[in-house]
């Protein structure tokens, strides 16, 4: 029971209450970042890293948080475990740091880990808050992911940077720019939408 | 008595926050004392390569500084020798602000005062227009030139330059940075010819 109900969380941030396109929490470095399948993977896992650091770390501390200061407190746990991250890339992975640029630090204020925090890790033990930390950070990194195929497939003409015909046909440039981002993500929650609909109607019949 | 209480409960509060904040910072502090070398080695690494990617016969490169006749937009300035221990010329780190934002830039200045290679370090332009302007196929056009006159649209002869199309601001922007770099080159050049 206790293994089933461990898996209905990680399902449930991955797929049903996917923060992208179900929640649309996180839009800004959803659109931003998701010009590259490599973009969109490492600001997907980094951002799931943090996530589920920052769910493990104030599931443990929430008895201790006093609720009137909770969001400074997580902010400060979010912000440390971000900076991390971003010196850790820094050394490790500087081509990928320096691709995501500014969106590193700006995880900081990406609403879906303080929505976890909030909605989540305060109010459920370690183990359940960790696994909805991945749940949701794959959730996330897996969006990114398809965002950033399509967009990279039709604006550049590649996938992972190999060049699928980029040297023949001339690509769509404006889906690797800001309007095409909501063109894409538009497009995709509509598919997404359609697809769970028919699926209900299915059930349903 | 109910101040008592609200007072001990601030002071709670405000020690618990405090601990949250300290052990953070303290968790930082010895990442940073982890990553801050590698970082640093990682960025002169890509700053050595970048500048022998400019300046092809350049082994040595050091740092000359700068004085108040050099335009504002030169961040660094590096002389270069070969492994004779010649001067072979200089490596100009300039900024030049294109149509998205800043271009960070290196320009690689000969003794006779032609540029070797132009690379592009970091830049905010189009995507698929004027980020164009790191290929070859650009930047090139500069390499064996002094400074550049005009930009054109085609066909550009001795001193000119073809823009992107679709990103004359970028090109124009970028063009600017060379003959920036080209004139600091000119006098650091001419000092060191003094020496």
């Amino acid at each position: 029971m206790n293994t089933n109900k461990n898996l209905s969380v990680v399902i449930n941030g991955l797929v049903k209450e996917n923060p992208t396109f179900v929640q649309l929490l996180g839009m800004c470095p959803t659109l931003a970042v998701t010009t590259s399948l490599k973009n969109g993977l490492g600001m997907g896992l980094s951002a799931a890293a943090v996530l589920t650091a920052s769910n493990v770390l104030i599931s443990l501390l929430r008895k201790l948080i006093p609720s009137k200061v909770r969001i400074a407190a997580y902010i400060v746990i979010i912000a440390a475990f971000v900076t991390l991250v971003q010196m850790s890339l820094n050394a490790f992975f500087p081509d990928l740091a320096s691709q995501l640029g500014i969106f590193i630090p700006l995880i900081v204020v990406n609403c879906i880990i303080l929505a976890r925090a909030e909605a989540f890790a305060s109010k459920n033990d370690v183990l359940s808050s960790a696994l909805d930390g991945i749940g949701t950070g794959l959730g996330f990194t897996a969006a990114l992911c398809i965002i950033s195929t399509v967009r990279e497939f039709f604006g550049f003409g590649t996938i992972w940077g190999i060049s699928i015909y980029a040297d023949k046909i001339a690509p769509i440039a404006i889906v690797t720019m800001p309007p095409g981002g909501f063109i894409v993500l538009g497009l995709l929650i509509a598919l997404i939408n359609y697809i769970a609909a028919k699926r209900k109607g299915d059930k349903a019949s | 008595m109910s101040d008592k209480n609200n007072q001990t409960e601030i002071i709670k509060t405000g020690t618990i926050l405090f601990l949250i904040t300290a052990v953070a910072a303290f968790a930082l502090a010895i990442v940073n004392s982890v990553t801050a070398p590698v970082i640093e080695g990682n960025n002169a690494k890509k700053q050595a390569a970048a500048m022998k990617n400019v300046l092809k016969d350049a082994a040595e490169f050091s740092q000359l500084t700068l004085d108040s006749q050099i335009d504002k937009s030169v961040s660094a300035i590096y002389s270069a020798k070969n492994a004779q221990g010649d001067l072979v010329g200089v490596c100009v780190s300039v900024t030049s602000s294109g149509y998205g934002g800043d271009i960070d830039m290196i320009v690689g200045v000969s003794t006779d005062k032609k540029v070797t290679g132009v690379d592009i370090i970091s830049q905010s332009e189009t995507a698929g227009l004027g980020t164009k302007a790191a290929e070859p196929a650009f930047k090139d056009q500069y390499i064996g030139k002094g400074k550049i006159d005009k930009v054109v649209k085609s066909g550009a002869k001795e001193n000119e330059i073809d823009a992107i199309s679709g990103a004359t601001i970028t090109s124009k922007a970028v063009t600017k940075g060379v003959n920036t770099a080209v004139s600091a080159a000119e006098e650091v050049l001419a000092k060191e010819a003094l020496k």
